[in-house]
């Protein structure tokens, strides 16, 4: 039976369709992918529908009847709620004071902490979402948060749960429990729509999948009859080969060599504890690891923009453990840094303003302290064209230009000269199938004219596709090392989570 | 008139002109040339083009007509012959009461044009906004408005002589509304301004009569220079706390103002400025070559005044054309990209303060040497301070600044007079003003939706836009 049913969904914004014209059906007690790029639709089509964001036109009906749903209370009293990507949770407050926010059972003017526990403990054993509704959410993993928002909106009774990109932020293991859970939702008659770009989960949990491109709908499939590819083309509209790595190719000598790292996190906690490492040129080596275990403290420390406590860091056969961004990008390290909008660009300046931003000090973009226009302008539209950037003209602000184009100009900013080193954090977080394939290909080009390269990514489908050597981080300690070839998923699931450290350490040491 | 081929039939052009004899038709008509270029700017943008000309058409002429129909009452009889001038002023205000279209725009070509007009129009329209609400509190308070702002007006720019005193009223302001803008583009808060005018004066005074053998060029270029560095020097102070040891500036700014204050007090008071039998806190008189002539007879106009204008063009160039202004302008965008990409922040940091510290030195050198002739405790009337507002009104733009400071003269030299003619207190301009602070903050409000407006839009990002 059809639960949920839009129609002709239109909404405009400034300059774009976001929505042209969407047809978009649910069943009760389905699992439904909605699936595209970034841009394609997908948020703003669940936005209308939860009450965020008002369409310019079309209809929504639930079990056949026309529903209008002005804001979010709206849509929670038709039993429409929906987990963000960002989480909404009060970290100072308990599991149970979280999940019954606004809602909380009374005795006369006071809350009833008792039921109020008791009920939460009921609903997290009715469907199997492990956590104690005492414990204060700041102590809980990123996990268990997902689970404390699911919580909050079963307490609160939704029929039809929406879900933004829920494994964004998860171990294998984690998105495994999830996709129990949902499972268990739809055993109990709710329903659940599902936003994502990642084909594997659409795979293994959804019943149907719609997929969006360009604010239209292309198509909805019967996942069990379809092929990942046939969704992937769907979604981009041609044919995607899969970039990975081909040639096997005897590493060059070592360009960058990590001994013995320990750096402090802003709370002066150590982050890193004692990490070496050696990137050798024509090299691609995956960092692994949930985030939050010391990558970003290393990265910080490997650019020269935070202070090392101890150990030592030899780029290109110079020390540089004290040395400043400058002078490391001086003896050829770029960086594709992890947070693109604030790390990566300045969304306020030009295009050419951005491109030039490693490079405006030194010749033919500068003599004597004055700019020189002209080879900057010439250099952005050259770059403009090699890297495929979709602009007006290298005078257009950074700001307006969407998520998979912003992360062109940083490529290009980066690899315009090729790197001796490259350090690639999170390189294609948040892109969709096309961007990412443009990046991992522009990643292989440079592993053969032989950059040594630093992948650190939580995407492990990408760390085996693309390194030629893994090291798995946990804590702030490097907890395993291997190929992709002896790599499994679940192995270094496991290691992501630190489970089984002992058992691998030995293994390292035998092997 | 009738008799002349003109290329548009003379009804046309006459209401803009003012020529018609009806004030209405010159409101009405700039106010719809206002819509219309407003209109143009919100169709270059918006896919529905006839709602965006329709909003367009709607804000700009409403705007316009309640807007401009205060102040075209108030300058026409004041300025009577030169409505050419008026109606320049006032087709700024009617495209600015559009600016909320034209800060949509995004497009290459109408990007530019948009930026000039709206930097011209918004220090134009929000200076317009306080006079109109300056305007109100008098009438409430029983004063004839008109009147008021007429005699103001006619102090300001009546008169070569009240136009002289207006630009030397705006010199100093120019200077340090330069020096403060250039360090709010870096994105630092220098409230420091003042303390280096006092710093720089102080410096050229001592030049000026210590140095009597020196020719007179020589001894004023010089004065200028020390002036300065000792401004810049001074400025370097909270920018070294800040680039090195993260001190935030606001603070160390604002204490080290009283600091100059006092210490260049103390100079001329009981230190070794002071001059003995003199009744006053002030130095010696400086050399007579390295006074500064005055250029207008009865007004202490002088040479100053060109050197400011010198300054916004050599900052424009600074911000434009400069290495120095690139990395200005990248750490006041975005600090923590420009970390990223090897930009030596700290230096930079260090630069500005340096050169907006010098620009407020320039400034109190330019009263020694052109106005006062010597050192005097306590001369400046918060010129430091105008500077600020005019930063913020102008936007960190060189040429607003210019603009800003030379309206801001234009009150403050046409306000000494109005307690002489009329009963107002002169502090209606202060009350102005901060009308003016006032409306600035308003202004930014606006942007603020503007900007949340394009957030949203940026969550779910555009399709990619044709190349």
């Amino acid at each position: 039976m059809t639960y949920l049913r839009m129609t002709g969904i239109t909404k405009y914004y400034p300059g774009v369709v976001a929505n042209d014209g969407v047809d978009f059906e649910v069943e009760e007690g389905e699992i439904h992918a909605l699936v595209g790029e970034n841009g394609a639709g997908k948020s703003t089509l669940m936005k209308i529908l939860y009450g965020m964001e008002k369409a310019d036109a079309g209809q929504i009906y639930l079990r056949g009847e026309l529903v209008h749903i002005p804001n979010p209370q709206a849509a929670i009293r038709l039993g429409i709620d929906m987990v963000h990507q960002h989480f909404e949770l009060v970290p100072s407050m308990t599991v149970a004071e979280n999940v019954a926010l606004g809602h909380e059972p009374r005795r006369g003017l006071f809350v009833d902490r008792a039921a109020m526990i008791e009920r939460v403990r009921a609903l997290s054993e009715q469907f199997g979402l492990r956590v104690d509704p005492a414990a204060v959410v700041a102590d809980l993993s990123v996990g268990e948060q997902q689970r404390v928002e699911i919580l909050k909106l079963l307490y609160r009774d939704a029929r039809l749960l929406i879900l933004d990109e829920p494994s964004a932020v998860l171990t294998p293991q984690e998105v495994d429990d999830l996709f129990a859970v949902l499972r268990r939702l739809v055993a109990e008659g709710r329903t659940a729509i599902l936003i994502t770009h990642k084909l594997r989960e659409v795979m293994a949990v959804c019943d149907r999948a719609t997929v969006l491109r360009r604010g239209r709908v292309v198509g909805t499939v019967r996942v069990s009859e379809t092929q990942p590819e046939t969704i992937a083309r769907m979604m981009v509209g041609r044919e995607l080969e899969v970039v990975r790595r081909t040639t096997a190719q005897p590493p060059g000598e070592p360009v960058l060599v990590v001994h013995n790292l320990h750096v402090r996190d802003d709370r002066d906690l150590p982050a890193v504890r004692g990490v070496s490492f050696t990137v050798h040129a024509g090299e691609i080596v995956g960092l692994a690891g949930v985030e939050g275990n010391g990558q970003r403290e290393l990265v910080d420390a490997l650019v020269g923009l935070r202070a090392v406590e101890s150990g030592e860091v030899v780029l290109a056969h110079q020390p540089v453990t004290e040395a400043g961004n400058r002078r490391r990008r001086a003896l050829g390290m770029a960086i594709i840094p992890e947070d693109r909008t604030r790390q990566g660009l300045s969304a306020p300046s030009t295009l050419t303003e951005n491109l030039v931003a490693t490079r405006y000090h030194r010749p033919p973009f500068s003599r004597g302290g004055v700019l020189a226009l002209r080879p900057m302008r010439l250099f952005a539209q050259q770059a403009i064209r090699q890297f495929d950037i979709r602009v007006r003209g290298p005078n257009v602000r950074v700001r307006t230009l969407s998520g998979g184009n912003a992360q062109k100009v940083v490529v290009a900013r980066e690899l315009a000269e090729t790197p001796r080193v490259l350090i690639a954090a999170q390189p294609t977080r948040g892109l969709d199938v096309g961007a990412t394939q443009f990046v991992h290909e522009e990643l292989l080009r440079l592993r053969q004219v032989g950059t040594g390269i630093l992948l650190i990514s939580a995407d492990l489908d990408e760390l085996l596709a693309l390194a030629d050597r893994l090291l798995v981080i946990f804590e702030g300690q490097l907890v395993g090392e291997m190929t992709p070839e002896t790599a499994t998923r679940e192995r270094l699931g496991l290691l992501m989570a630190g489970r089984g450290v002992a058992a691998e350490l030995e293994r390292v040491a035998q092997g | 008139m009738s008799g002349q081929r003109t290329p548009l039939p003379y009804w046309v052009i006459a209401p803009f002109l003012g020529g018609s004899g009806n004030l209405w038709w010159g409101v009405l008509a700039w106010a719809v040339l206002g819509a219309v270029l407003t209109a143009a700017l919100v169709v270059s943008r918006e896919r529905r083009w006839w709602a965006g000309a329709l909003t367009g058409l709607l804000t700009g002429g409403i705007g316009g007509v309640l807007l401009l129909a205060p102040l075209w009452f108030v300058l026409m009889p004041l300025l009577d012959r030169r409505c050419r001038r008026c109606g320049a002023l006032s087709s700024a205000t009617a495209a600015a009461c559009g600016r909320c279209g034209a800060e949509f725009t995004e497009r290459a070509w109408t990007e530019t044009l948009s930026a000039l007009i709206n930097n011209v129009a918004r220090v134009v329209l929000t200076i317009e906004l306080a006079l109109i609400a300056g305007g109100i509190v008098l009438e409430l308070s029983g004063k004839d408005a008109l009147d008021t702002y007429r005699v103001l007006f006619e102090w300001g720019l009546g008169t070569p002589r009240a136009r002289a005193n207006s630009l030397l009223a705006a010199t100093p302001l120019i200077l340090t509304g330069l020096g403060t803008a250039i360090a709010f583009r870096a994105g630092i808060f220098n409230v420091g301004v003042e303390g280096s005018l006092y710093m720089g004066a102080l410096a050229a005074a001592w030049v000026g009569f210590t140095f009597t053998d020196v020719p007179g060029l020589l001894l004023i270029a010089l004065a200028f220079v020390v002036a300065a560095v000792a401004g810049g020097l001074w400025g370097l102070v909270p920018g070294y706390l800040k680039a090195r040891l993260r001190v935030d500036e606001v603070v160390t700014t604002i204490m080290l103002n009283y600091v100059a204050i006092e210490f260049t007090s103390y100079m001329v008071q009981s230190g070794p400025f002071f001059v003995p039998g003199m009744a006053n806190a002030m130095s010696k008189t400086i050399a007579k070559q390295a006074q500064l002539p005055r250029l207008i007879k009865g007004s202490q106009f002088n040479a100053t005044f060109f050197l400011a204008l010198a300054c916004v063009i050599i900052v424009l160039l600074i911000m434009t054309r400069t290495r120095l202004g690139y990395e200005t302008r990248l750490i006041g965008d975005n600090p923590l990209f420009a970390r990223w990409s090897g930009v030596l922040v700290g230096a930079t940091i260090l630069q500005v303060m340096f050169l907006s510290g010098a620009l407020g030195g320039l400034a109190g050198a330019g009263q020694v040497l052109g106005v006062h002739y010597n050192f005097t405790a306590r001369f400046s009337r918060g010129f430091g301070f105008d500077g600020l507002t005019i930063a913020l009104l102008a936007r960190n733009s060189p040429v607003g600044v210019l603009i800003g400071a030379l309206l801001f003269g234009t009150l403050r030299s046409g306000g000494t007079t109005i307690e002489l003619f009329t009963d107002v207190p002169i502090d209606l301009v202060d009350v102005v003003q901060a009308l003016i602070i006032f409306f600035v903050a308003v202004d930014l409000n606006l942007d603020f939706l503007a900007r949340r407006r394009r957030t949203v839009e940026s969550r779910e990002p555009v399709a990619t836009p044709a190349a």
